[in-house]
């Protein structure tokens, strides 16, 4: 029994080892494609933060008293341009935000330092909110506004600690390799997830439905081979090829580390990525455990569909699905230990916890029995199909 | 030798196949109560003419779908009680039954003979054999993908006789062949009877029914009509050739029906 579930196994890897295009799709593509997307996006938010640092705001003033002026060099130096212009000119400048030539506009009251000490004159600002350096050079401006209220306060009171009132000291007490954890387990789950998913897909369809369309199938179902050896072979393989993709996935994130540091919320040294042997062996049980669902619900779409065209059709929104409950798990917390026993959603909380460092053993095995039986059931009905002979038409 | 004995088939048709048949009924008896019996040493031919049920009758013995009732014997061994046993003592040759593209020729009649439990060593003798009567030694290491289809054909011949089976059950052997191929095969086939075993084709073609059948069975509409050797239908039928006798029976049966 177990040479011929063997040979199928044996048979069905090296199907996927030989076909080139398909090796390079299902091992290498994932890794690669997490790299690039990951290295890419966190330059182009790198890149985003010098460009908004290094663009000097281009801020024009109508009434401007000089006290802005001067707190606004004492903050940022020479790097805020001001332009003084008239109220006749407003509707144009504020054309010219519209168009993204100038950042801010600011039009005081008349005799504004003046009025402060009268009532409450006011000041307006015009920013645009699509325009990215418009709303940085908005925040700068801000800082000045206030800055310079500040300073009429302290003159007021007397001193500048009596308009602070109170001084307020942050102190973070996450450790720097939990701050890592929360970093990489947002994003992370979610990615895997979905590599996990597409690997299984594209091999999965094409080994019973396309062997179904190709009509190779029931030359395998002619021998003295049960039928169930057969269904139980290639589920095998595609569970050692979906974790194989996986674990090429997961390879690409650590060697697009260094590259994507900004993405992962910045601010951390890979030194304090400190995931040990035992972490990395949960999350591959857990990754394993998840592969085990896939290949299920894969293979029984599989078998019941009459070609790949007709698996493809019902296998996605199927693949809609899980990578709505991965994008879930980014934002929601489990509410108790249920959520572990839902299938594919309780192994993705895990592999989350276990990135964070927050990893129970017993959600860890809620997690993987309600696996178990989830898979099982599939592969139970998925074997019943290979036993019928409207699914299995045989020629 | 073979044993079908009152066998009956009945499929659910589909909108799409009710269509297609111009028929309301849901069911389509495609084996209606045969009965038949191929002995060692002969080629027995279920001859018919499309749609007539041959095809079904012959996967019913080979195992791939179950009878609705009576009983198939395949060299002592009951289809439904024994079916890894009747497998491992038959093989079903069609057209339709295809070779994986990914794979060469070498590689699928190992995994094939390893399917049926066969030894190293006893894989290499049979193709040796195989391989060099059907000239496949040639394009032995050739993926199938880009195999000619006589070749894939031929391929498709040695790895459905890698474990020596005692029967051998060929749908429409000549159907899609070339000339040479198609006479390659019939000549292996009477081989095969030669050597002792028991063959059971099926064909709509009276030529090939003629020349290669020692007992036919005329199956129309899902039933036996005439069953004998060519001389006896001939001398039943009072015709000169197969096709004339063919189409006598085939008034015969039609009458029957409608009487009935």
């Amino acid at each position: 029994m177990r040479n011929n579930i063997f040979t199928i196994l044996k048979k069905e890897l090296k199907r996927v080892f030989l076909d080139r295009k398909l090796a390079f799709a299902v091992f290498i593509m994932p890794g690669l494609t997490i790299a690039i997307i990951y290295s890419l996006m966190g330059g182009m938010i790198d890149k985003l933060g010098d460009d908004a640092r290094e663009h000097n705001p281009v801020v024009y003033t109508v009434n401007m008293p000089v006290e802005f002026k001067e707190t606004a060099v004492s903050v940022f130096g020479t790097d805020m341009q001001i332009h003084v212009s008239s109220e006749y000119e407003i509707e144009a400048i504020k054309q010219k935000i519209a168009e993204g030539d100038v950042d801010v506009l600011l039009v005081f009251e008349k005799d504004f330092i003046k009025k402060i000490s009268e009532g409450l004159p006011a000041v307006t600002k015009y920013t645009n909110s699509i325009k990215d350096f418009s709303v940085s050079s908005g925040y700068m401006v801000d800082n000045v506004l206030d800055v310079l209220r500040k300073g009429i306060l302290a003159g007021r009171l007397g001193s500048y600690d009596a308009v602070l009132v109170f001084t307020v000291n942050y102190e973070d007490v996450a450790l720097a390799e939990e701050k890592v954890g929360k970093a990489i387990s947002m994003l992370l789950p979610m990615l895997l997830t979905v590599f996990l998913f597409a690997g299984a897909m594209q091999v999965g369809m094409d080994i019973i439905a396309g062997e179904k369309e190709r009509g190779t199938i029931a030359t395998m179902l002619l021998t003295p081979v049960k039928r169930s050896h057969i269904a139980v072979g290639k589920m095998l393989s595609l569970a050692i090829v979906s974790l194989a993709s996986c674990l090429s996935s997961l390879a690409g994130v650590i060697l697009s580390l260094p590259f994507s540091k900004t993405m992962f919320g910045g601010g951390f040294d890979i030194s304090d990525l400190s995931y040990g042997v035992s972490d990395f062996l949960l999350l591959v049980i857990q990754m394993a455990a998840m592969a085990l669902s896939f290949v299920a619900i894969i293979c029984l779409i599989s078998a019941l569909a009459k070609n790949i065209k007709e698996a493809g059709g019902y296998i996605a929104p199927v693949y809609m699905v899980i990578m709505v409950i991965s994008m879930s798990t980014m934002f929601m917390q489990p509410e108790g230990g249920w959520s572990f026993a839902v299938p594919i959603y309780g192994n993705i909380l895990n592999i989350k916890d276990i990135l964070m460092f927050k990893h129970t053993i017993g959600n860890g095995l809620i997690s993987l029995a309600s696996t178990i039986v989830f898979a099982s059931i599939l592969a139970w009905l998925m074997v019943r199909a290979f036993y019928s002979e409207r699914i299995m038409k045989t020629t | 030798m073979i044993e079908v004995n009152k066998i009956s088939k009945t499929f659910r048709l589909s909108k799409k196949q009710m269509a297609l048949d111009g028929t309301k009924n849901k069911f389509k008896v495609a084996v209606d109560n045969v009965s038949f019996k191929a002995l060692p040493g002969e080629i027995y031919g279920l001859l018919g003419p499309n749609g007539a049920g041959k095809t079904t009758a012959l996967r019913c013995i080979s195992t791939l779908i179950k009878p609705d009732s009576g009983i198939i014997t395949v060299a002592g061994s009951d289809v439904i009680k024994n079916s890894r046993e009747v497998r491992s003592k038959l093989c079903l040759l069609t057209n339709e039954l295809k070779v994986d593209p990914n794979f060469t020729a070498n590689y699928l009649f190992t995994f094939f003979g390893k399917l049926h439990g066969m030894e190293d060593e006893k894989i290499e003798s049979r193709r040796e054999i195989l391989f060099n009567e059907f000239g496949i030694n040639e394009f032995a290491d050739v993926k199938t993908s880009v195999m000619s289809s006589g070749m894939k054909q031929k391929l498709s011949i040695a790895i459905s006789l890698v474990h020596d089976p005692q029967v051998i059950i060929f749908d429409e052997p000549t159907n899609g062949l070339d000339i040479i191929t198609a006479r390659a095969v019939t000549d292996y086939l009477k081989k095969l009877r030669d050597e002792g075993k028991t063959v059971v084709i099926s064909t709509h073609i009276m030529t090939v029914a003629e020349k290669l059948c020692d007992r036919i069975g005329l199956i129309i509409d899902g039933k036996i009509a005439a069953e004998g050797t060519l001389a006896e239908i001939l001398e039943d039928t009072k015709t000169n050739d197969l096709d004339d006798a063919f189409f006598e029976i085939f008034k015969r049966s039609r009458e029957k029906n409608n009487e009935e």
